[in-house]
């Protein structure tokens, strides 16, 4: 064995020239194949960090008609009872489609707002910020208090402790706020208090109520937030969770998988060409070194894994390279554009693949290498 | 001529060997070849006349299709391809027309590759490819490549190459075909010199002169074997016509 060995690496090596073509080929084919899985897999990262800079942690409970009964102060206790729930509390949005006009008592300015219903957690929870005034409290005795976006604000031309008219009923404006960093909806809104929007019957269906959670415990908190929001019946309350760059970052994986697949597909096959090729010329124009060998005693088994050898160590060598040439390139490529490094651990079998294709594309030219009749040296010239 | 008495232990004998190409060619009918040790043989006739067939036969190359061959005493007819390929391995050297020496190879390791197959490696592998080498008066082309020799240094390679594992029978196929008439005569010069008490020359030729310069001849036309005479007078194998009729020397 020891002996094959020998014979077949030194063959490999002193035929190199015959051989470069499909080393090149196969080298190729595994560092094309190395890139693809690791650029996939870097820029994802890179997709999911970004998208972490952008992560807004809050997390919506959508409760039923019915829970507009409950006081938003007991919603907000309920709800920011978790020790990852920094604040909470209602925050809805009115359907837009039909928006609704104030009118400023002092100035007879009007606007087309848009309603959100939110408590004062609700509003943090957002991370809407107050420019100036208070917001509305949660008690009953505040029903005619309102809070301005601050667009509206600018289009009525109020401030704080004027009047507006909200569908006839004469409403004080208790402050103006703008929305949060990442949201601008807010601007252009009337906020009421729950309270406030029951009593004017301007309220959506279903009750939303928001909670901002500390980073990655969205899914901790969600599993217990129904439970605590709807006691009696929990499985009413719909929980939606923001969206996980984890989460993302392996679908974007799983969506290339296909595409991962079929490259993979067609570079194992022109591999296998490729050696299959290289081998049963080498078997055609070495058939006078089989037919010596044959002659001298080396048996046909032998000759048959002298090939074999031959051509696993071009699949090997070739995929090998390959592996290491499509590591540096993806290293390259992720330092200059400041990805993430990211290699899948299923790339230290490539060369494995490389190997297995290696063996399989030589079978057929080392038994024809076997099958060589040594008879034929006597009559050749 | 009288008869000498040969050496009791045949090194080759072929009893009633026929050989048939399918489908219907008849290359040999009913040969019988005895070869003894310390002799140098010409197998000589024209192209198409079977001595490349006798010699694949006699070379463990090719089997026949009937017949017997002993080979130092020991039956062939039965043994397996393994056993066969050891057979060659432990008792033949080979000596071919177009040289097939390895061009990848120089000419040290050509002799070395033979060896290794011969489970002869090491010291003792390059102290005999020296020793061939030697013998050939190539020593200072060690280190070279086949296509950097004459056809005449080919040949002696692939006759170092050959002597190197020592073999009991060296059969050499048209070995000085591809050469001019100097090369020619040096080359057969050498291979006569391979003749030991132990081991036998067998040399096919269609050259007269060659097969002169030899110790025994058989010659093969049209599958009919007639025999001859070395000029020194000494005894021929005894071997068969086509029509089983054993002949034996005047």
């Amino acid at each position: 064995m020891k002996f094959l060995f020998h014979e077949a690496l030194r063959s490999l090596f002193r035929r190199f020239s015959h051989n470069i073509l499909t080393l090149i080929a196969v080298l190729l084919s595994a560092a094309t194949f190395t890139v693809l899985l690791g650029i996939t897999d870097s820029s994802a990262a890179q997709t999911a960090r970004r998208f972490q800079a952008l992560e807004t942690p809050i997390l919506s409970a959508i409760l039923p008609a019915d829970s507009w009964e409950e006081s938003e102060t007991w919603i907000e206790r309920q709800a920011t009872q978790f020790h990852h729930v920094q604040n909470a509390g209602t925050f809805s949005m009115m359907d837009t489609d039909s928006p609704l006009i104030i009118r400023s008592s002092q100035y007879h300015t009007t606007s087309s707002v848009s309603v959100a219903i939110a408590g004062k957690g609700g509003l943090k929870a957002r991370g809407a910020q107050l420019i100036t005034g208070h917001l509305c409290p949660d008690s009953s005795n505040e029903l005619s208090c309102a809070v301005l976006g601050q667009q509206v604000a600018k289009q009525l031309g109020t401030q704080p402790g004027s009047y507006i008219d909200v569908k006839n009923v004469q409403m004080r404006v208790m402050g103006i706020i703008h929305d949060s960093a990442t949201e601008s909806s807010l601007a252009a809104a009337l906020i009421l208090s729950p309270r406030t929007a029951r009593s004017l019957k301007l309220y959506p269906t279903e009750r939303t109520v928001i909670a901002r959670v500390t980073p990655h415990s969205a899914e901790i908190v969600g599993s217990r937030l129904a439970q605590a929001l709807s006691p009696t019946q929990p499985e009413n309350v719909t929980i939606k969770y923001p969206a996980n760059p984890e989460k993302l970052r392996a679908q974007f994986a799983s969506d290339s998988q296909t595409l991962i697949t079929v490259t993979a597909t067609i570079m194992a096959v022109v591999t296998a060409f490729s050696i299959v090729n290289t081998m049963q010329i080498a078997v055609s124009q070495r058939k006078s070194e089989i037919g010596l060998d044959l002659a001298l005693g080396l048996s046909r088994k032998s000759i048959a894994g002298k090939f074999l050898i031959e051509s696993t160590f071009l699949g090997l060598s070739g995929s090998l390279i390959g592996t290491l040439l499509g590591s540096l390139f993806v290293a390259i490529v992720t330092m200059l554009n400041q990805w993430p490094f990211l290699l899948p651990p299923f790339i230290a079998l490539i060369p494995v693949f490389g190997l297995v294709l290696g063996a399989l594309g030589g079978v057929i030219p080392a038994i024809m290498a076997s099958r060589v009749n040594p008879v034929e040296l006597l009559h050749s010239t | 001529m009288e008869k000498k008495s040969l050496p009791q232990h045949p090194l080759v004998c072929l009893k009633d060997i026929t050989k048939t190409f399918l489908p219907n060619t008849l290359a040999l009918k009913k040969t019988n070849v005895t070869i003894y040790p310390g002799k140098s043989i010409a197998i000589i006739g024209p192209s198409g006349s079977g001595k490349s067939t006798l010699l694949s036969l006699l070379g463990l190359l090719d089997t026949p299709t009937s017949g017997e061959y002993f080979l130092d005493g020991k039956s062939t007819s039965s043994l397996s391809a393994n056993a066969l390929s050891r057979l060659r391995k432990n008792y033949i050297g080979y000596i071919f027309q177009s040289f097939n020496l390895i061009n990848y190879l120089t000419v040290e390791e050509n002799i070395l590759h033979c060896l290794a197959i011969n489970s002869i490696t090491g010291k003792e592998a390059h102290m005999r490819a020296q020793e061939a080498l030697q013998s050939v008066q190539l020593e200072e082309k060690a280190d070279a490549f086949p296509e950097q020799l004459s056809g005449g240094q080919r040949q002696r390679v692939a006759i170092a190459r050959a002597i190197a594992t020592r073999p009991r029978l060296l059969l050499c196929d048209e070995p000085t075909g591809n050469l001019d008439t100097h090369t020619s005569d040096q080359i057969l010069s050498l291979l006569l010199r391979m003749v030991s008490p132990q081991s036998a020359v067998l040399i096919v030729t269609h050259n007269p002169a060659i097969a002169q310069s030899c110790d025994e001849r058989i010659a093969i036309i049209d599958g009919i074997v007639t025999l001859g005479q070395s000029a020194e007078g000494t005894s021929d194998t005894v071997i068969t016509e086509r029509d089983n009729n054993e002949v034996s020397l005047p």
